[in-house]
């Protein structure tokens, strides 16, 4: 299964779930309720892949990375990051290990200190990481910068967020997350608040700071074209759970759980000859307090029968390609 | 025939101009000086069309909607320009013509439509205060109005007594559309209707309005950032670049051999779904500052096939076709580069 870790896995991800409680009125006499957020995830992230997680909004996939991140603790399961558990990591050990994850987040507008220079910005990490001692902090500030593209970086440091432009937001976003040097990068929907002409430059910065660098990503993004362009496997989820992951190129190429058919087929094609697709899902996705016993995606699944109403798990469907769907195990 | 929506007449010739925009230049005095939103916008809608206004932020699109609408905030001004709608110049139209023409004529579905609804009230009254505005109907009128209006976009219509946050985002984006039909308008401006909303609720609102389009024949100005979304839905696109439209024309034509180089440049940014995985081309630079001078062709400073001549005469949009139209001085030099 997918759980073995081997050598090259970066982040082991164990059967992780992730609850929140609804909060209720004062007065409420009602019981209590969860958002099940995470419901179960098994995932290795590989050393040196990109693994995009895609799907609709409320799938859980930003829940994940920041679990993945320790931002939040776990309802249950685990993350082992190079075979040691996060959650179980005490402080000294926690610190050394953030050393090697960094994230990058979707608002650049939002996401950097509007009251810091850009030099505070970037080198925050280094201060907060206690990595100030001998090194040369505006050196290290200026050699992200310019891996970034902001060069001269002279001419950055000291402006403040403001003066830049989305797109130079999000790099000196990067900038900072690069600077001390981390192993794995999660970035939740870096290119989905900028311009279209604007997307493209930063994807292909990230993919080459990934070479140079020997990054590993999780990449979060709901537009499944650019998961498509960057990523070298995808995992799409569905109500907390990952429905179906695989080499990013035999995903799109060909879906087997039919929700992530229905995603394929929903996208607009930026080609007007291909109009007028048949979308065989109806509704929307339900809310994740109750979710539906079997299969998540029985309610909105034109191929539903009986043996769904039992979870499906994920099962091999081709190389290194899983699926949880009883229809895609047939097909095999 | 009291309670459901009329269906314009199939007599109406589909390429009878609707709505006109005329050499449009809409500026917005800001601490900085003049900035030129709109500079010289024109473009046509005909009946029954859908015309997609598509750009990246702050290329003057919401403008451009605002003007047809008069709805501009206080410190823009239009300096000169017609909008013509069945004739009438919209930008000299009195208080009262307006009222006229907003909502019963040319409804309008704003951006971000998710929180356009007043959360104090249900979906039923807000529908109907529009309704009001415009006519004197009574209540009953009102109700098998909004029944047939809920049928028309997919919703239930028991469920118009409730109240915004029990619809999900969806639902909100179909009542926001249910709203904007209400007064059975002939043109609906729609202000980036899917930007807000995941693929599988985004295609069916775009199977929605194509629906509306078939079955009302209205007619309707989609403003977007996504070249995706027009090339799903609109029979013309306009694509505009810092205040100004730089190709326009008939979505296939320019979809499939587009002229202006932000046009080439824009279409080659996007990551594709189909066929071989390309390395994306992207446009470095950017927009110009509207405040301040700006290159005669404002696409200048970031165009790769720029010369001398550009930066001193500005191209005005010629014909390269019947069905295409661009403003480039080189666009048939670069046409197969």
């Amino acid at each position: 299964m997918m759980t073995n870790a081997t050598q090259d896995t970066l982040v082991e991800v164990k059967n992780i779930k992730k609850h929140f409680p609804v909060r209720r009125g004062l007065f409420s006499r009602s019981q209590n309720q969860f958002v099940h957020a995470v419901d179960g995830v098994s995932v290795s992230i590989r050393k040196g892949e990109v693994l995009s997680l895609v799907g609709e909004s409320g799938c859980g996939k930003t829940t994940l990375a920041r679990l993945i991140l320790r931002l939040l603790n776990p309802t249950d399961g685990t993350i082992l990051f190079e075979r040691q558990d996060l959650f179980a990591a005490s402080g000294s050990e926690m610190r050394k290990l953030r050393l090697q994850m960094q994230a990058v987040f979707q608002d650049p507008y939002a996401s950097l200190d509007p009251k810091k220079t850009i030099l505070r910005v970037v080198s925050e990490p280094l201060v907060v990481n206690r990595r100030k001692n001998g090194v040369n902090v505006q050196e290290k500030v200026r050699e992200s910068l310019i891996a970034v593209g902001l060069s001269p970086p002279e001419l950055y440091l000291s402006k403040f967020p403001y003066e830049l432009s989305g797109g130079q937001r999000q790099r000196v976003a990067i900038a900072r997350a690069i600077v001390i040097n981390p192993r794995l990068i999660v970035a939740d929907e870096p290119v989905s608040m900028l311009d279209v002409s604007i997307r493209a430059e930063i994807l292909t910065l990230m993919l080459d700071l990934k070479q140079k660098f020997n990054l590993t990503y999780v990449f979060i993004t709901h537009d499944l074209a650019v998961a498509r362009y960057v990523s070298d496997r995808m995992a799409v989820m569905y109500l907390g759970k990952i429905v179906e992951i695989g080499p990013a190129e035999e995903i799109c190429a060909n879906p087997l759980h039919p929700y992530t058919k229905a995603l394929l087929s929903a996208l607009p094609s930026a080609d007007p000859r291909t109009r007028h697709k048949d979308v065989q899902v109806k509704g929307e996705v339900p809310n994740a307090i109750e979710i539906p016993a079997g299969c998540r995606f029985r309610p909105r699944c034109p191929h539903a029968f009986e043996r769904c109403t039992v979870e499906p798990e994920l099962v091999k469907v081709g190389p290194d390609h899983y699926a949880a769907c009883y229809l895609a195990e047939e097909v095999q | 025939m009291k309670c459901s929506i009329r269906v314009r007449g199939k007599f109406e010739r589909k390429n009878a101009k609707l709505l006109t925009v005329e050499g449009l230049r809409v500026y917005y005095k800001t601490n900085r000086g003049l900035l030129k939103a709109v500079d010289d916008v024109s473009f046509y809608v005909g009946k029954g069309e859908i015309v997609g206004l598509v750009g990246e932020s702050a290329c003057g699109k919401t403008t451009v909607a605002m003007s047809i609408m008069r709805l501009l905030p206080t410190g823009a001004r239009v300096f000169d320009g017609r909008v013509l709608f069945n004739g009438q110049d919209i930008l000299k139209a009195t208080e009262q013509q307006l009222r006229d023409i907003r909502w019963k004529q040319i409804s309008i579905i704003f951006q971000g439509a998710l929180n356009s609804l007043n959360p104090v009230l249900t979906v039923r009254e807000q529908i109907a205060e529009g309704i009001l505005a415009h006519e004197t109907v009574d209540k009953e009128t009102i109700d098998e109005r909004i029944d047939a209006l809920f049928k028309y976009v997919g919703l239930d219509p028991a469920r118009r007594m409730n109240y915004p946050h029990e619809f999900s985002g969806g639902m909100k984006q179909r009542i926001m559309i249910a709203m904007a039909l209400a007064c059975n308008p002939a043109l609906v401006i729609a202000d980036e209707p899917t930007t807000a909303l995941d693929v599988v609720v985004q295609y069916q609102i775009l199977d929605l309005i194509r629906n509306l389009r078939e079955k009302l024949q209205i007619s309707m100005i989609l403003i977007t950032h996504d070249l995706s979304v027009v090339a799903e839905v609109s029979d013309k696109i306009a694509i505009m670049y810092a205040g100004k439209i730089v190709e326009y024309g008939d979505t296939f034509r320019i979809f499939e051999k587009p002229k202006h180089p932000y046009t080439r440049a824009l279409l080659n940014s996007i990551p594709k779904m189909q066929g071989a995985k390309t390395p994306l081309t992207y446009i470095s630079g950017s927009v110009p500052d509207l405040t301040g001078p700006v290159p005669a062709c404002r696409f200048y400073d970031r165009c790769s096939y720029a010369q001398k001549k550009c930066a001193e005469v500005e191209p005005k949009i010629e014909e390269a076709d019947a069905n295409q139209s661009v403003a480039c001085h080189f666009w048939r030099e670069i046409e197969d580069q």
